[in-house]
C-alpha cells in the first residue's frame, strides 16, 4: 500500500478534494497556503482549587496550561494526545470558548475569541443530549437558538438524522439510544449550525471498542465529505494516526506541545492500515514521546 | 451499520412521538399510580372494617358507619357548599405557593445572591412547625379566609421553594456547557434548558407541597371554626361526634389523593420524557 507524502498547497487540495463535496473543496484550495484557521498563541491556565475559606487558594494554584502555541491550517485534521490531566480538554474548552484564557490569544481566522461562537461547534465525551427533547430536537437544538424557522430546521435536522446513520430514529429520546446512537446525534448536532471547526472532546472515549470502531470509520466517512477543521482529542494513538493529518503531542502537566507528528498516509484512509509499517512507525514514536511524560498525580 | 447496543441488551422500543409518549405515560400512571391507590385505599377500608368490628369501640366506628355519614353529609348542600369552599381555598393557596415558591427556587438555584438572601427565611420556615406562625396570620387577616389561605401558602412554599433550588444546583452541567457551546444566551440557557431539565424535581417538591397544602387547609380551618369543613370538624369534636369526625378526616383523605394524581397527572404530561422506557 503507497503512502502518500505531505504535499502541501495544490496537490494537496487536489487530493483532498477528491473525497470532498464540492462546497468546501473551493475553500480549501483557496485557503490552505494563507493564514491559520486556528492559531493557539502562548497559551496558559491555571485553576485554583478552593481552600478552607472557600475562596480561591492561589498557593495550590493548578497549571494546567503553559505556554501552548500551535495552528492548524483550514480543512486540516489534527490530534491532541498526551498523558491524563495534561490540559487537552482545558485546551479544547478555551478554543470552544467555554473557558478564559489566563496568558496568550487564541485566533480564529485572526479574530480573537472571546466565548462560544456560530462557526465552531463541540462534540462532548459524553454526548450530553438534552433528555427530554428527540433526536431530531437534538440535532436542531443549535439552530433553534438562531432561530431558524421549525419546519427548516426539521428538514435539516431529518437530513442529518439520515448522514449519521439514524434515520427511523427521528423520535427517539436519547434514553431509548445506545452509547453510540447518542453519539451519532452529537456528532449531527454539531454539524447542524454550518461550523467552520468542528471541537471534539474525546468523543469515543466511553463507548466500547466495538462502537468505537464503527464510529470512527464513521467520523472519517463525514469529515471527508465536508473537511471541516476538526481538533481531536483522544487518548488512543490509534485513533489519532487514523483520523488525523497531524498529531500534537503533549507534555505531563503543565502541558504544552513537545512535537507535532505529520500523518503522511495516503486518504482516505481504510481499516488495515494499521498494520502497514508506516502506521507501525508513527505509533511507536509517538508512545516514545508519551512514554517520556509523566500523568498527572491526584494530590498534585 | 450495525450497532453495538452499549446501554441495553435489549432491541429499543419502537419509536414514538411526542403526542404517543403522554398517551402512553398516562396509561402507565392510570395503570400504575391510580389503581394501586385504589386498591391500597380498599384494602384500608377492609382492614378498618374488620378492626372495627372486632374492637367495638365507640371512638372507632365501622367503615360502612362513616361510609353513610358521608353519604349524609354529601345529602347536605351547606356541607356540599362549604366542602367545594374548602377545596378553592386549598387551590388558590396551591398555586400561590406553586408561583412564589417556584420563583424563589429558581432564583436560589441561578443566583448566589439570591441563595444567601432568601435560603435563612426558607430554612427557617421548614424547620418551624408552620402552626407556630399561624396565629400571626389570624392576627393580621382575622378570622377570615384571607388568614386560611395565608395559612396555606406558608405550608407549602416553603418545601417548593427549597426543592426548587436543589433542582437547578443538581441538575446535569454536561447539557448546560453544550448549550453553552452552541451560543445559548443566560435567558436561552434559564428557559431551554435549566428549566426544562429542573421540572422532574420541582414536582417532587409540588407533590410534597400538595400533602402539606392540605394540611395546611385543615389546621387553618379548624383554629378558625367558622368556615369550610374545618368548621363541621369543630362542632363534631364539641359533640363527641366520632362518626363524623372520622368522615371528615376520610374525605380530607380523599381530597387529598385526588390532588396528589392531580399533580401527578401533570407531571406525566410535562415530563412524559422521563417516564419513557422506565419499566425496561
Amino acid at each position: 500500500m503507497s503512502s502518500f507524502a505531505w504535499q502541501p498547497g495544490e496537490t494537496k487540495a487536489r487530493e483532498l478534494s477528491k473525497t470532498m463535496n464540492p462546497t468546501t473543496q473551493a475553500g480549501v484550495s483557496a485557503s490552505i497556503g494563507t493564514g491559520p484557521h486556528i492559531d493557539v498563541n502562548r497559551v496558559s491556565k491555571s485553576f485554583r482549587p478552593s481552600g478552607a475559606n472557600g475562596r480561591g487558594d492561589d498557593a495550590r494554584s493548578v497549571v494546567a496550561l503553559q505556554d501552548t502555541s500551535f495552528e492548524v491550517g483550514r480543512g486540516e485534521f489534527v490530534s491532541v494526545v498526551g498523558p491524563s490531566g495534561c490540559g487537552k480538554t482545558t485546551l479544547l474548552r478555551m478554543i470552544a470558548g467555554l473557558s478564559s484564557v489566563d496568558a496568550g490569544h487564541i485566533f480564529v481566522d485572526s479574530k480573537r475569541i472571546s466565548g462560544p461562537g456560530p462557526d465552531r461547534a463541540v462534540v462532548f465525551q459524553h454526548a450530553s443530549l438534552l433528555p427530554w427533547a428527540s433526536v431530531v430536537d437534538n440535532i436542531a437544538f443549535g439552530l433553534r437558538l438562531r432561530k431558524i424557522p421549525k419546519s427548516e430546521r426539521t428538514t435539516k435536522a431529518c437530513e442529518l438524522a439520515a448522514l449519521v446513520g439514524l434515520s427511523g430514529f427521528e423520535s427517539h429520546l436519547p434514553g431509548q439510544l445506545s452509547g453510540g446512537m447518542q453519539q451519532r446525534v452529537g456528532l449531527a448536532r454539531a454539524l447542524a449550525v454550518d461550523p467552520q471547526i468542528l471541537l471534539l472532546d474525546e468523543p469515543f472515549g466511553a463507548l466500547d471498542e466495538i462502537t468505537r470502531r464503527l464510529m470512527q470509520d464513521e467520523l472519517l466517512r463525514i469529515w471527508s465529505g465536508t473537511g471541516l477543521t476538526s481538533v481531536l482529542i483522544t487518548h488512543s494513538v490509534d485513533e489519532a494516526i487514523l483520523l488525523s493529518d497531524r498529531i500534537l503531542v503533549m507534555s505531563g502537566r503543565p502541558g504544552r506541545v513537545i512535537e507535532e507528528v505529520p500523518v503522511t498516509m495516503r486518504r482516505p484512509r481504510e481499516r488495515g492500515m494499521e498494520r502497514t509499517p508506516e502506521f507501525v512507525d508513527l505509533r511507536e514514536h509517538v508512545w516514545e514521546l508519551l512514554s517520556g511524560q509523566p500523568a498527572a498525580q491526584a494530590n498534585d | 451499520m450495525t450497532e453495538t447496543a452499549t446501554r441495553r441488551t435489549t432491541p429499543a422500543p419502537p419509536a414514538t412521538g411526542g403526542r404517543r409518549r403522554w398517551i402512553s405515560a398516562l396509561g402507565e400512571f392510570v395503570r400504575t399510580d391510580v389503581l394501586a391507590t385504589i386498591v391500597g385505599l380498599v384494602a384500608a377500608a377492609l382492614a378498618w372494617q374488620l378492626i372495627a368490628l372486632a374492637a367495638g369501640a365507640s371512638w372507632l366506628p365501622t367503615f360502612d358507619t362513616i361510609a353513610r355519614r358521608i353519604g349524609d353529609l354529601l345529602d347536605d348542600g351547606k356541607f356540599r357548599s362549604e366542602l367545594v369552599h374548602s377545596v378553592l381555598s386549598m387551590l388558590i393557596g396551591f398555586a400561590l405557593a406553586v408561583v412564589v415558591g417556584v420563583a424563589v427556587g429558581m432564583a436560589m438555584g441561578m443566583s448566589t445572591l439570591a441563595r444567601y438572601a432568601f435560603s435563612i427565611y426558607v430554612d427557617v420556615l421548614l424547620f418551624i412547625p408552620p402552626v407556630v406562625v399561624t396565629p400571626v396570620f389570624f392576627a393580621i387577616f382575622g378570622l377570615s379566609n384571607s388568614a386560611v389561605l395565608a395559612v396555606i401558602f406558608i405550608f407549602a412554599a416553603p418545601i417548593i421553594a427549597a426543592t426548587t433550588k436543589a433542582a437547578l444546583m443538581n441538575i446535569d452541567r454536561d447539557i448546560v456547557d453544550a448549550a453553552s457551546s452552541f451560543g445559548a444566551s443566560r435567558w436561552q440557557l434559564a428557559r431551554l434548558v435549566v428549566f426544562r431539565a429542573a421540572l422532574p424535581m420541582i414536582f417532587t417538591g409540588l407533590h410534597l407541597g400538595i400533602g402539606r397544602a392540605v394540611k395546611g387547609m385543615i389546621i387553618g380551618q379548624l383554629i378558625i371554626a367558622v368556615v369550610g369543613i374545618g368548621a363541621y370538624e369543630a362542632r363534631f369534636e364539641q359533640a363527641f361526634d366520632s362518626a363524623g369526625l372520622w368522615s371528615i378526616a376520610v374525605l380530607v383523605v380523599v381530597v387529598a389523593v385526588v390532588f396528589s394524581w392531580g399533580v401527578q397527572f401533570a407531571d406525566r404530561v410535562v415530563n412524559a420524557w422521563a417516564y419513557v422506557g422506565r419499566r425496561q
